[in-house]
C-alpha cells in the first residue's frame, strides 16, 4: 500500500512492482517535443478527436485518448441521449483547453454521428452500443477518419461482413483502425502469448478454455412515458440487436485471446445456453449463460463458458493446454508437463484501456497506420458463431455463419425514438427469446 | 462471550406475516437511554457474572451478536472500554513514518467494535440489494401503467409502500453496482468468511448506513483515532503484542504467511480487547481524510476528544486506511502505521467515466483493503449520521449522481421494514409481474 509520508518505510516491498496505468485526470498537457509528422490529414501535430457515443465507456475512451503524449483536442461529440451528452461534457471539463466542443459541435440524436464525421476531427472514437458499429465504421471510413472502435464491432454476420469490407477500404486509404480488445496491448498478455505462440514453450496447443463467469451487469428498468425505442436504447444490454448477447459483448475478450494464441479463427462450433435466472420483464431477450465448444482448423478446441448469474462461481480468464505443458494466460503463468510453474510474469503489466490509446497515438505520431479491424471483426464473428450455436442448438460451420443473411440489427433504418425497434414486447411485456432446436439463426 | 441477546424489536418485526402489517414504528435514530429502553442490544443493567463487559453511564456494555435482518448472516460486536491514550508512534519506534507524530494524548469514550473485518457473507447482503432495487424500480413503472400491478401490490403492503416511495438521499442508500470484472475483487476467493475487499470508502459508509437502518443500532466506520485506540488495546508498543515483529505470524496475515491472498477472518490470535486481524489480513478504511500533518494539528487542540479529532473529509481522496494487509511487510502492520487512498491509481482499470463510486479495480493495493464497523455508545445524532454515512465530497456527488441519472446506479429508501419489503419480491403474484 502507498505509505504517504515521503520516507516509505512501512510500504510493501512488492508495491514497487506494481504498475498502474495511472489516469491523468487533470489532463495536463504533455510536451509535444520531438513528434514525428503525424499520418493524419493536415499533418499538424495536434490530433483532433471526435466522439460518437458519449456514455461511460465513450467518455473514458476520450479521456484516455487525451492522456496520450502530444497535443490532442476533443472537437465534436454526439449521443442519442441529451443527459449522456451533458454528463460527458461535465466529466471531461477537467481537461481544460483540450476540450473544444462548443454547443454547435455537441450533436444529439441517432444521426449525430454524421455531424461528428463532418467536423475536422482526425480520429473518431466509436463507442455506442455495438449494434450501430458497422454503420458508424463504414461512415467513418468514408469520411477518411482514423478510428478507435470499441468491441464488439457488430452483432450479426451482416455487420461483420460490412466491417471486413470497409476495413479493406480503410487500409487502402491508410486509415488507422484500433479495436478495444485491450488485452492485446497489455504487457503481461503480450509476453505470455509470445512464449506460447512464437517460442512454443508449452508445445503445440491442443485445447483452450475461455471464461467470463460473473454476476451480470447493470439493469435500466423501463420508465413511464418512455417510447419503446428509448427504453431499448437505454436498457440496451438486454436486446440482441443492440448488444449481441453477453457472449458477444463481454466474453469476446477471452475468446479473442485464444484466437490470438491460435493465430486463426474457429471453423465450427456447437454449444448450449439459456435464461435460467435473468428472465424478468426488464431483461429483454438475451441468455444468461452459454457454453460453447469451438473447433479450429487443426482440430484443437476452445471450450468457452460465460455466465451472468449472481451467487455462482466467478472466474474470468483463459487457460491453454499444450503438448509440453499448460498456461494460465490471464494470470501470466506457464506450467511444465508435471503442472509445476516454469515461468510467471508476476504482478503488473495490465492497464490495457489506457495502453491501447498510448499505442495508437504513438503509432500515428510515428507515421504508422496500425490496423486491428480484421481480427476485431473475426473475433466478433467467433463470438457470434458461439451465440448462433447456443441459440439454435445446432453444430454450425463458420463459413455458413459468416454467410448468414439474417439481419439482427437493421440500424440503418433508425433515426429517432419514434421508430419501432426490430423486436417488440408481446401483451405480457415479454420479448422473443431463442429456443434451441427451434430457432433458426443462419 | 457469544450469548445472543434477543433483539425483541427487530425479531418481532421480522415475524409479522406479509398479510398482517405491523403498525409499530421501530425507532432507530432517536437517542435512547438505558432507562426507557430496557432491551438495548449489547447493554444490560446488571453486572454480568462472567465474560467481557465495560461499565458505562448507560449500563454494562457486553459483547453481542447481530443477525443481519433478512438473512442468517451474523457478526459479533465487542465492547471497547473508554480511556485516554497516546495517538501515533514515538520517534524511537522502528520503521516509523513521519506522519505518525507528534504523539497526541486523546480521550476516547467507550464503544463497540466489530470483532472481525466485514466478510463477503456480510457485504454480499448489501451487494445483493442491487438486483432487488432494480426490481422495485420495475414495479414502480408498472404501478403507473398496469392495473394488475396495483392490485397485486395491495397484498404486499411493505413492498407497496417501498414502490410508492420516492427515494431521497437522507433515508436511502445506493447499492454497489455489479462487479464489472470479478477477477480482481475475488482474487483471494469469494468464500463467505473472507474479508470483503475493493470497496470504496463511500460504499463502506453506505454499508454502515444500510446496516444501521435495517438492524436498529447505529453503526459507522471507526475514526482513525478510534481505530488506533482499539488496535493498541492498551499497548504502547509497535504491535499490540510488543515491539518485536517476531510473533507477528500468530496475530496477523501479511506478505510472508498469507500465501499471496487474504485469509478467513478471526483465525489469528485476538488483541487484548478481543479484536482479530487489526494487524494485517486487510487494511481497514476509516472515516478520516488523510493528511501528513494531521497530528500536528491535533497537538494544537488542547485536550482533544476523539470526536473533535475526526478529520471529516472534504475531498474524495486521500482517505486513511489502517492496519496493513496480506500484501504488506510487518512494518506496515504496526498500530501507528498510516496509509492513504488514491482513487485515480486504485481505479486505473475502470473502463468508465466517471470512475465507479463503489469499487476500486486494482489488486495493488485495493485487494488488501476492506473495513470493519463500530457502534458508538450514544446513538448517532442526525448530524453525525449525515457526516458518517453520506456523500461528503463534491466530485463524489457528481460521480454518484451521474451513475444514478444514466440508470446504472440504484437507490432506494432504507428502514426497518426494508427486509420485509424486499422479501415480498419473492411473493408468487409479485413474481408474475416481474417475470
Amino acid at each position: 500500500m502507498g505509505n504517504s509520508s515521503d520516507q516509505k518505510p512501512a510500504s510493501s516491498r512488492r508495491k514497487f512492482l506494481q504498475t498502474t496505468g495511472a489516469l491523468a485526470a487533470t489532463g495536463a498537457l504533455a510536451s509535444s517535443a520531438g513528434i514525428v509528422r503525424a499520418a493524419h490529414p493536415g499533418g499538424k501535430d495536434e490530433i483532433k478527436i471526435g466522439l460518437i457515443g458519449a456514455g461511460g465507456r465513450g467518455s473514458s475512451a476520450a479521456a484516455q485518448a487525451m492522456n496520450t503524449e502530444g497535443p490532442t483536442k476533443l472537437v465534436a461529440v454526439c449521443d442519442a441521449f441529451e443527459s449522456r451528452l451533458k454528463q460527458c461534457m461535465k466529466q471531461l471539463s477537467s481537461y481544460g483547453d483540450k476540450i473544444d466542443v462548443p454547443k454547435e459541435r455537441q450533436f444529439l440524436g441517432f444521426d449525430g454521428y454524421k455531424k461528428v464525421l463532418e467536423s475536422d476531427c482526425d480520429l473518431v472514437i466509436l463507442a455506442t452500443p455495438p449494434g450501430f458499429r458497422p454503420l458508424h465504421f463504414e461512415a467513418a471510413v468514408k469520411a477518411g477518419k482514423h478510428i478507435f472502435m470499441e468491441k464488439p464491432v457488430a452483432v450479426d454476420a451482416a455487420g461483420v461482413r460490412r466491417v471486413l469490407d470497409n476495413n479493406k477500404i480503410a487500409k487502402e486509404k491508410n486509415l488507422a483502425v484500433a479495436v478495444g480488445l485491450q488485452r492485446r496491448h497489455e504487457k503481461a498478455y503480450i509476453d505470455t502469448v509470445k512464449r506460447i505462440r512464437e517460442d512454443k514453450q508449452i508445445g503445440d496447443i491442443v485445447s483452450a478454455r475461455a471464461l467470463w463467469n460473473g454476476g451480470g451487469v447493470w439493469v435500466r428498468p423501463r420508465k413511464p412515458d418512455q417510447s419503446e425505442m428509448a427504453y431499448q436504447m437505454q436498457n440496451w444490454y438486454y436486446f440482441n440487436w443492440l448488444c449481441g448477447d453477453h457472449i458477444v459483448e463481454q466474453h469476446i475478450h477471452n475468446i479473442d485471446v485464444i484466437n490470438w494464441i491460435k493465430d486463426s479463427f474457429p471453423v465450427s462450433a456447437q454449444g448450449m445456453g439459456g435464461r435460467e435466472f435473468r428472465d424478468g420483464v426488464d431483461h429483454g431477450q438475451i441468455f444468461d449463460h452459454h457454453f460453447v465448444e469451438f473447433t479450429y482448423e487443426d482440430g484443437s478446441q476452445m471450450f468457452s463458458q460465460c455466465r451472468h448469474i449472481p451467487g455462482c462461481w466467478s472466474s474470468v480468464g483463459e487457460t491453454v493446454q499444450g503438448t509440453k505443458g499448460s498456461a494460465d494466460v490471464a494470470k501470466g503463468e506457464l506450467y511444465g508437463p508435471d503442472g509445476k510453474s516454469i515461468w510467471k510474469f508476476g504482478r503488473g503489466g495490465r492497464g490495457g484501456h489506457q495502453q491501447e490509446h498510448h499505442d495508437l497515438f504513438a503509432a500515428l505520431r510515428a507515421g504508422k497506420v496500425p490496423n486491428e479491424g480484421d481480427y476485431g471483426a473475426m473475433s466478433t464473428m467467433t463470438a457470434i458463431l458461439g451465440r448462433m450455436a447456443t441459440y439454435s442448438g445446432k453444430h454450425i460451420k463458420m463459413k455458413d455463419a459468416l454467410a448468414s443473411e439474417i439481419v439482427v440489427s437493421p440500424v440503418d433504418q433508425f433515426h429517432s425514438y419514434d421508430d419501432t425497434p426490430p423486436v417488440t414486447p408481446n401483451k405480457n411485456g415479454k420479448y422473443p427469446v431463442p429456443i434451441p432446436g427451434k430457432t433458426s439463426i443462419v | 462471550m457469544g450469548n445472543e441477546p434477543a433483539n425483541a424489536k427487530t425479531d418481532e418485526a421480522e415475524q409479522v406475516s406479509a398479510s398482517k402489517e405491523s403498525t409499530e414504528e421501530v425507532a432507530v435514530t432517536t437517542a435512547e437511554t438505558a432507562n426507557d429502553q430496557p432491551t438495548i442490544l449489547g447493554l444490560q443493567k446488571t453486572k454480568p457474572a462472567d465474560g467481557v463487559f465495560v461499565e458505562s453511564d448507560h449500563g454494562y456494555m457486553v459483547p453481542y451478536v447481530v443477525t443481519i435482518p433478512g438473512s442468517d448472516v451474523k457478526f459479533e460486536m465487542v465492547p471497547i472500554p473508554g480511556g485516554t491514550f497516546l495517538l501515533g508512534s514515538s520517534e524511537s519506534e522502528a520503521n516509523r513514518g513521519d506522519d505518525e507524530g507528534p504523539q497526541v494524548e486523546i480521550e476516547v469514550p467507550p464503544f463497540w467494535m466489530a470483532k472481525t473485518e466485514v466478510t463477503w457473507a456480510e457485504y454480499r447482503q448489501f451487494m445483493s440489494l442491487y438486483d432487488k432495487f432494480k426490481q422495485v424500480a420495475t414495479l414502480r413503472t408498472q404501478l403507473k401503467t398496469d392495473k394488475q400491478a396495483k392490485k397485486t401490490l395491495e397484498r404486499t403492503k411493505a413492498l407497496q409502500e417501498l414502490v410508492q416511495s420516492t427515494p431521497e438521499e437522507v433515508d436511502a442508500v445506493t447499492s454497489p453496482t455489479p462487479l464489472y470484472y470479478p477477477e480482481v475483487t475475488y482474487e483471494s476467493g469469494e468464500d463467505p468468511d473472507l474479508p470483503a475487499v475493493t470497496m470504496t470508502p463511500y460504499a463502506a459508509r453506505q454499508y454502515t448506513k444500510w446496516l444501521s437502518l435495517v438492524a436498529g443500532q447505529t453503526y459507522r466506520l471507526p475514526s482513525e483515532v478510534e481505530w488506533e485506540y482499539a488496535a493498541r488495546a492498551g499497548s504502547t508498543s509497535a504491535y499490540s503484542f510488543g515491539d518485536s515483529a517476531e510473533d507477528i505470524g500468530s496475530y496477523g496475515w501479511f506478505v510472508e504467511n498469507s500465501d499471496d491472498r487474504s485469509q478467513p477472518v478471526g483465525k489469528k490470535k485476538a488483541n487484548p480487547w478481543g479484536l482479530h486481524d487489526m494487524h494485517g489480513n486487510v487494511a481497514e478504511i476509516v472515516l478520516d481524510e488523510y493528511a501528513a500533518d494531521t497530528y500536528e494539528k491535533l497537538a494544537k487542540l488542547e485536550g482533544a476528544t476523539s470526536q473533535q479529532a475526526i478529520q471529516w473529509p472534504a475531498k474524495q481522496f486521500p482517505r486513511v486506511v489502517r492496519g496493513g494487509s496480506w500484501l504488506d511487510d510487518p512494518a506496515a502492520l504496526r498500530s501507528a502505521a498510516r496509509f492513504s487512498t488514491d482513487d485515480l491509481e486504485w481505479k486505473a482499470s475502470d473502463p468508465n467515466l466517471p470512475l465507479s463510486p463503489w469499487w476500486y479495480t486494482e489488486i495493488f493495493p485495493a485487494g488488501g483493503v476492506g473495513f470493519r464497523v463500530m457502534r458508538p455508545l450514544e446513538p448517532l445524532s442526525k448530524e453525525l449520521q449525515k457526516k458518517a454515512w453520506e456523500i461528503d465530497a463534491p466530485e463524489l456527488r457528481l460521480a454518484v449522481e451521474a451513475r444514478l441519472e444514466e440508470g446504472r446506479g440504484a437507490l432506494e429508501t432504507v428502514g426497518p421494514k426494508l427486509p420485509r419489503a424486499l422479501g415480498q419480491l419473492e411473493d408468487a403474484e409479485v413474481q408474475k409481474l416481474l417475470d
